[in-house]
């Protein structure tokens, strides 16, 4: 209520003084419309919208001042005229509202498992995409693969482990009340007021269909009931590379020597003399590798026979072709590629209201550039939330987001082709290559290269059309050359409009209607440039993509409460129909006219195969109900139940019931309980219940037909997939226990759940032979189980008015395992192996199944690997023939250096034993300070990256690729007592199996936060400002992982990737204003 | 009254914003579902399936490998695998694997080609058939039926030769692959072993019976669809292998009928040198300017770009061969066993090239081509031998296609020539008897060397077994067929070793192997996407991957 109300000054003591001051919270900001009243007596007055109040009172008096959602404090006026009061929220609230599916509860009535993270949390963080944030925060999630190209999305998901084996296993998200399938990062952090995510079946069950992986809600921000409030924040900081790099070669030189000793070891070991293997070393290393770097005498080699680079030798070489003067000389690559960027972020706010409306508004912009040059992201937001009382009976509000955003990247980031993968580069290319052409100038310096047009001229590697010599590593590519004079970026815009009306129908009788539209488009621009690349010879190539989405959700509920003396019954009916409608359309055409007009008007040649457009439809429906009841606030009860129907199914097999009951006991509210005072709250809870998937891909009910192109004319359909008329929801069933606990005033809180969760009728990909033209299809078999604990705790050491500490943090385990496999998968063994993993019933998920490396042969250095004599014929056992693959191991029978002949072996789950988040924080005066952390403990990945930088050279093929410093420990004659096999050329499986697992346990500094309110009271500026804060921000400060250079946050999937845009580190300075 | 009023409004509001229930989808894009293909006509449409992706189109993934332009790539795998192609062992190598003899195994990408490609195309027949039925009464389905059963059997025999370890008229019961057609259910692919040769071949000559008799009266519209000649073609072939001369020789015959051989200008031609059908071509496959291959990748994951010299490094600087280093030579030794008599021999450049300076070199590289620059330069900057460079195969579209390689790789590649009837009759006719075989050799190697004389090509490549004319029509076959993709297939029929370290040889260090025996490399591994699940299908084992180079041998 914004109304100030003064109360009557009934009584007036001789004594009486006039006190004034202002009431704020710990972070300065003036709180409007808190109480202060004389204690004792009904004389009070409400501050006003500074935050202020003056009122009289006896000298001797107590004033006693409260505020919603803070701890009231009762304060002796001994006498002082000036009394300012710092208010501290209650964060342990018994009431506290949480946002749940359609509506809200309070903590206390919840009877599932959630974890919220509100406003003031996130207001400490930088992320542009807030599910970032979550990472650490949230017990029992987990998100991998981020990556840290501007204006990304988030990385994969999982809540409470893995959901499922062939469908998708992220998270629904929900912004509002309506299913958000676009990225978060078109929602400003500072725009959401609150993010939950929902993890048991109480308080997911009611999404139905969609809800088994969990669901994350975001809520953004509605407008207080007060006086207009203009909010400004204002932040710009610098962006930098996350991660480290592995410790490779760097030295020219040195890269050189150790091609040069796989190639000798190779010849030596096929018999030739060392004179032989010398020349023939040297002679293939510049033929494979391509580029000679070094100046050396005529006749004589860069390598010596000793090994070591000729002493002659000078890095630099200039050379005569074509008439021109070249120079080669490598290019520190890394260097080239990174920089720390300016990232900038700045919101306003405008929040008010009346007795009959409310209304929030805000613009934010945000131009944050990549640590990659020609990448960035810009963002243009703007939001306004509104609700308005009608009639005593219908409120009705609408809120709209729209968010403009342009984001530039760098071309081909994915894996497609690698050739222009600037990650791929930096990581695996030889320090011995230039990323420009050189010539030499007039005074004889060598300078970069320029043409005609003035471009500096790039190397691509390609002989013809370089400099006469072809790169060994990824010739046609240079990933500089293609950032500089190609373009690459998006202009996204999207828009969610939500109307809703709420009619009280009946003082027990409640009816919402809500509608929501969300639009998304996103137009691409992919353009090859005409000057440098494979594109000169059709003058340059552009590409214009154009999708739309148009998602609709409706939604109508109805809602019934009542009180029966003790009893709060509380019931919700509902229907939800959700449609999403897809369009794009993409157009490629050759030879533009000039780069600065990017459209297809100014280019020669559309190409066919180039040309798109298409559509996609998808709809789900569902009725609900659900049900709270609760007597005397002391037990609570809920149910739900939804049928939904989802468009992913044949149309006789799409309906599908999920439902779940809970229940709360509020223990400290009994009798028995009653003494122990320290207990502020002891909450037992449990829920069960029933959610579905249907993320597989469309139309996987029936047979398709892929058409191509068969003449001007016609097109033929050729066949795609089997369809499964039959298959239809899997089952998630959920069941979680758990503890919330607060003590001593809120010192120490936090809770402990325990969950079990069963998938059953598996969305299962049916693998069949392949010889039937396809290599499988989808059906519902088989069962998987996920159980664990996740334990959270915040804990309060000090707690003073000037002075608070705190130490909170979450920790998580998840077993995930196989209940039951479809026998047709099994084809008659124990299991199958899939993807790396051997998959069989009652054993460990991703349970790793590969060669098992068993040291290397003493005598040669070769690497060794285990064979079972019952599946190899290494073993020469009678009947043995073909090498079997598709099995476990079960014997350590032999070695063998022949892969082909190798075993391969289970080596357990690569899941992580444990992980979860710290963070703490604490409040001097008017600064506070904050810090997060995650971690994992256990689980392991394979670390491909090393893999590949440990292999030697094994043709031609892998000619300049770098190599990890590592190598220099392999095994020689001279050097026995080493873990590392011989580095000889030719040796593919020196790193093959398990010898490339690694740890995967991490531990990362996510965030920091270091605020300072400054006291605009006692500056006396208050009258215009009502808080100032001046703060510094930190994100992803720093990891430490079992290798220099290995992330194990990159991947679910047990393998690490270098493709990846690294993540980034963020550190921001900042300032908010609220008027 | 008033709640009424209020229940009316919710009510409505609830009506006008609910504005539907679940509906049905259908795709709306790039495939149809089996109730959309139900169009008029669609039973030609599945027709046109069979072959119109056999080129151009990335049948193996998603389009982001090299060596995935449809069928024409077996050509270059296969062939890599003998002495007769030579490739610079050097980055960028999608066919190396199968030129330096590494991860071939059954768990291996490599292996999933063959799976992938050839049994979707013969799903792609399955279809039809399942559609028509085995036995069309319809004389408007019978050439459709007559066209799935031609390459049902082409692919068919393809996956025999890869797969069985012998050739059938050695051994009937060396295990080829197996059989699906358009009966067989899902349940019995779980349980389906490998036909032996002599059940495969009994297959296939029943689908070449059937391709016979409904593709009796018909008229190909061109020469990428087959007709009556071309199962004659094939039945020859499988007849060959099944050591059946008499029939061999009979449809060897029968094929040539209405087919001429190419003469010394079609032969050498600068412009249209097979990539452009003609009257001995029997059946072909051609890329067109808007398949995938071409448009996307810059047309470099295409058979030009791989096979063509001839690209401009100024105005394209496209093409593996031409530009990225790795052009495909000829095995020198077989290149000097060539006489220069033999118009054929001006297919690839003369090793003594490689002796010469720069301005030499590109004046004697002018007698094959009009830009002797470009292919010294490529060469020369990839430490690339310029002897052997294979001229046979030449872009399209003249100077233009030679300046834009999205013009010059749009070339079209043989799978038939009347040439290999010639030789097959030739071959079969000299089983029965020699003397008959000489003549008719002897004539057909006249209208490739004027100066031919029997009895100067008789190599055994460790194969003593072999007669001297058969080895004098391998050889005719190694020369006359070179980089289209009947090398390899010819060893394991004639069960010869492999021969590429020899003096002066120009296989690159690290790859020459001799190898006394038909290599077990030879023996394609079953991808584990079919061993893993037809419980009943062995494999072949995963290659002895050699080692090091080989010692030089002087005797072929």
């Amino acid at each position: 209520m914004t109304a100030a109300i003064l109360l009557a000054s009934v009584s007036a003591f001789a004594q009486n003084i006039s006190i004034s001051g202002t009431v704020t919270d710990l972070t300065g900001a003036t709180l409007e419309g808190a109480a202060v009243i004389v204690d004792g007596t009904s004389n009070g007055v409400i501050t006003g919208a500074d935050g202020r109040y003056s009122i009289n009172a006896p000298s001797n008096a107590v004033l006693s001042v409260t505020y919603i959602g803070f701890v009231g404090q009762k304060i002796p006026v001994e006498g002082r005229r000036i009394i300012n009061v710092v208010m501290e929220e209650d964060t342990n609230l018994l009431d506290e509202t949480i946002v749940v599916a359609f509506g809200t509860t309070t903590k206390e009535a919840f009877t599932g498992s959630a974890a919220v993270m509100k406003a003031d949390e996130l207001q400490k963080r930088a992320t542009t995409n807030v599910t970032n944030a979550l990472v650490g925060q949230v017990a029992g999630l987990q998100m991998k693969g981020a990556s840290g190209a501007p204006g990304a999305g988030s990385g994969s998901i999982n809540i409470r482990g893995i959901s499922s084996l062939s469908a998708s296993t992220d998270p629904l998200v929900i912004v509002d009340g309506a299913p958000y399938p676009a990225s978060l990062t078109n929602i400003p952090q500072s725009d959401i007021e609150s993010v939950t995510v929902l993890k048991d079946a109480a308080s997911a069950a009611l999404y139905g269909a969609r809800g088994a992986a969990g669901v994350i809600l975001v809520t953004t921000k509605r407008s207080r009931s007060r006086d207009a409030q203009v909010n400004v924040d204002m932040r710009v900081g610098v962006n930098s590379r996350g991660v480290q790099d592995y410790d490779v070669i760097t030295e020219p030189g040195q890269f050189y020597e150790a091609y040069y000793a796989a190639l000798n070891n190779y010849f030596l070991s096929t018999g030739s003399t060392p004179a032989n293997a010398f020349a023939s070393a040297n002679r293939n290393m510049m033929n494979q590798l391509g580029y000679n770097v070094y100046t050396f005498p005529e006749g004589q080699y860069l390598v010596g026979s000793n090994g070591k680079l000729n002493p002659n030798a000078i890095l630099g070489r200039s050379y005569k072709f074509n008439g021109e003067t070249y120079y080669l000389q490598p290019d520190n690559w890394t260097q080239l590629a990174y920089k720390n960027a300016v990232r900038q972020d700045y919101n306003v706010s405008v929040n008010g209201g009346t007795d009959r409306g409310h209304f929030y508004a805000s613009l934010g912009y945000l131009n944050e550039d990549g640590i990659i040059e020609y990448s960035g992201y810009q963002r243009l937001s703007a939001r306004i939330r509104a609700d308005y009382q009608v009639k005593k009976w219908v409120r009705i509000g609408a809120n709209v987001g729209f968010t403009q955003s342009h984001q530039q990247s760098n071309p081909n980031m994915s894996t497609d082709w690698g050739s222009t993968n600037l990650m791929y580069y930096t990581t695996y290319i030889a320090p011995i290559y230039p990323v420009y052409v050189r010539v030499m100038d007039a005074n004889g310096n060598p300078v970069i290269r320029t043409d005609e047009f003035g471009h500096e001229q790039y190397d691509y590697g390609v002989a013809a059309t370089n400099y006469g010599m072809g790169r060994g590593f990824m010739q046609t590519g240079n990933p500089f050359g293609s950032n500089r004079y190609n373009k690459v970026y998006n202009e996204g815009r999207n828009m969610t409009g939500t109307f809703t009306a709420d009619f009280d129908i009946t003082s027990f009788l409640k009816a919402t209607v809500q509608s929501t539209i969300n639009w998304g488009q996103t137009l691409s621009t992919s353009y090859d440039n005409p000057y440098y690349g494979p594109k000169v010879g059709v003058n340059g190539e552009l590409y214009k993509g154009s999708s739309n989405n148009l998602r609709f959700n409706q939604l109508q509920t109805l809602t019934y409460y009542d009180t029966f003396g003790n009893h709060n019954v509380n019931v919700l009916l509902g229907h939800e129909y959700y449609k999403t409608q897809g369009k794009s359309m993409g157009i490629t055409a050759q030879g533009g006219f000039s780069p600065e007009i990017l459209e297809v008007n100014a280019f020669a040649n559309v190409l066919y195969s180039g040309t798109s457009s298409s559509a996609s439809n998808y709809n789900v429906e569902g009725y609900f109900i659900s049900a709270q009841y609760d007597y005397d606030k002391k037990y609570y009860a809920s149910a739900s139940f939804r049928r939904d129907a989802s468009s992913t199914f044949d149309v006789n097999h799409r309906w599908g019931n999920f439902w779940s009951v809970g229940a709360a006991w509020i223990m400290n509210k009994e009798s028995f309980l009653s003494g122990a005072t320290w207990i502020d709250q002891l909450k037992l809870k449990a829920s069960i219940g029933q959610q579905g998937n249907d993320s597989i891909r469309s139309y996987a009910y029936i047979d398709t037909y892929t058409l191509n192109k068969a003449s001007d004319t016609t097109m033929s359909p050729e066949f795609r997939t089997i369809g499964n008329e039959k298959i239809t929801w899997e089952t998630t069933t959920n069941s979680n226990i758990g503890v919330e606990y607060s003590f001593l005033k809120g010192r120490i809180t936090g809770s402990l759940d325990a969950y079990f969760k069963k998938t059953a009728d598996l969305l299962f990909w049916i693998s069949i032979p392949e010889s039937g033209g396809t290599r499988g299809y989808y059906g519902n078999v088989g069962d998987i189980g996920n159980r664990g604990i996740e334990f959270t705790y915040n804990f309060t050491p000090v707690r003073t008015n000037n002075f608070e500490w705190n130490i909170g943090g979450n920790i998580s385990t998840n077993y995930a395992w196989i209940i039951a496999l479809p026998e047709s998968k099994l084809a008659g063994n124990e299991g199958y192996y899939e993807s790396s993993y051997w998959w069989t019933p009652g054993g460990v998920m991703r349970d790793y199944m590969t060669y098992e490396y068993a040291g290397f042969d003493a005598e040669t250095g070769q690497a060794l690997y285990w064979y079972d004599e019952d599946l190899s014929p290494a073993g020469g056992k009678e009947g043995v023939t073909d090498n079997v693959t598709n099995k476990p191991g079960k014997n350590h029978s032999g070695t063998t250096n022949a892969i082909g002949q190798a075993s391969r072996y289970t080596h357990g789950s690569l899941l992580p034993k444990f992980f979860g988040g710290l963070n703490t924080s604490f409040r001097l005066g008017n600064f506070d300070f904050s810090a997060t952390f995650d971690y994992q403990v256990g689980g392991k990945i394979s670390d491909n990256v090393y893999s590949k930088l440990m292999t030697p050279p094994t043709s031609g093929s892998d000619a300049g690729y770098n190599y990890h410093k590592d190598i220099f420990k392999s095994w020689t004659k001279e050097n026995p007592n080493t873990d590392i096999p011989r580095w000889q050329y030719g040796d593919q499986y020196t790193m093959a199996g398990d010898r490339s697992l690694t740890d995967a346990s991490y531990f990362n500094f996510q965030s920091v936060a270091l605020g300072y309110n400054v006291p605009v009271a006692r500056l006396g500026i208050d009258k215009v400002v009502s808080r100032i804060r001046v703060y510094v921000v930190g994100e992803n400060l720093g990891y430490i992982s079992a290798r220099k250079g290995f992330d194990p946050r990159a991947s679910f999937s047990g393998t690490s990737s270098t493709n990846v845009y690294s993540p980034v580190r963020n550190i921001s300075g900042g300032i908010q204003v609220t008027f | 009254m008033k709640n009424i009023l209020k229940l009316s409004l919710v009510s409505f509001a609830s009506l006008t914003l609910a504005a539907g229930c679940i509906q049905e989808t259908f795709p709306q894009t790039s495939y149809v579902t089996t109730t959309q293909a139900q169009v008029p006509g669609a039973i030609d449409r599945f027709v046109d399936a069979i072959t119109a992706t056999l080129c151009g189109f990335p049948n193996y993934g998603g389009g982001t490998d090299a060596n995935d332009f449809g069928y024409p790539r077996f050509y270059i795998a296969w062939d890599s695998m003998g002495q007769d192609i030579v490739q610079p062992n050097l980055t960028n190598g999608w066919f190396n694997s199968w030129y330096t003899i590494r991860g071939l195994g059954g768990t291996t990408a490599n292996s999933q080609y063959a799976w992938t490609i050839l049994y979707g195309h013969i799903k792609a027949c399955n279809a039809v058939l399942a559609s028509v039925g085995a036995e069309p009464e319809d004389n408007a389905l019978k050439p459709g039926a007559g066209i799935a059963y031609f390459y049902r059997a082409y692919f068919y025999l393809d996956l025999a030769q890869m797969f069985a370890n012998k050739p059938c008229y050695v051994d009937g019961e060396a295990e080829t692959v197996p059989w699906v057609d358009e009966a067989t259910t899902v349940e019995q692919l779980r349980e389906n072993p490998r036909l032996k040769n002599k059940d495969m071949f009994e297959h296939i000559i029943s689908d070449l019976d059937h391709a016979e008799e409904y593709l009796a009266f018909y008229r190909r519209p061109d020469k990428y669809t087959p007709d009556v000649a071309c199962a004659y073609g094939l039945k020859a072939r499988a007849y060959l292998l099944m050591g059946d001369w008499a029939k061999a020789k009979e449809y060897a015959k029968k094929a040539q009928a209405g087919y001429t051989l190419m003469d010394e200008a079609a032969y050498t031609s600068w412009e249209t040198g097979f990539n452009t059908p003609n009257s001995s071509w029997m059946l072909g496959m051609t890329f067109k300017s808007d398949n995938p291959c071409i448009q996307a990748n810059d047309a470099d994951s295409s058979w030009g770009s791989w096979m063509c010299m001839e690209i401009n490094p100024a105005t394209s600087g496209c093409g593996y061969a031409a530009n990225y280093g790795r052009p495909i030579h000829i095995d020198r030794h077989l290149y000097e066993t060539v006489p220069e008599s033999d118009f054929r021999k001006k297919c690839f450049a003369d090793f003594a090239i490689d002796g010469m300076g720069e301005e030499e070199a590109i004046a004697a590289l002018s007698a094959y081509t009009n830009h002797p620059d470009w292919i010294y330069e490529t060469n020369v900057g990839n430490n690339n031998p310029n002897g052997g460079t294979n001229f046979k195969f030449r872009t399209a579209g003249g100077e233009a296609g030679r300046n834009n390689q999205y013009i010059g790789f749009v070339v079209a590649v043989p799978m038939m020539r009347v040439e290999e009837m010639y030789l097959i009759e030739a071959e079969a006719a000299g089983r029965m008897n020699e003397a008959e075989g000489i003549q008719l050799l002897t004539a057909f190697a006249k209208t490739r060397d004027a100066e031919y004389v029997y009895g100067m090509h008789n190599e055994a490549y460790y194969n003593k077994s072999t007669s001297a004319f058969i080895n004098e029509i391998w050889w005719q076959r190694r020369i006359e067929f070179w980089g289209e993709g009947l090398a390899t297939k010819d060893i394991k029929r004639l069960q010869k070793g492999v021969i590429r370290s020899y003096p002066g040889t120009n296989h690159y260090e690290t790859n020459r192997y001799n190898k006394e025996t038909t290599p077990d490399w030879m023996n394609f591994c079953i991808v584990q996407t079919e061993t893993n699940y037809n419980t009943a299908c062995t494999n072949n084992p995963e290659p002895d991957y050699p080692l090091k180079d080989s010692e030089e041998v002087t005797t072929f």
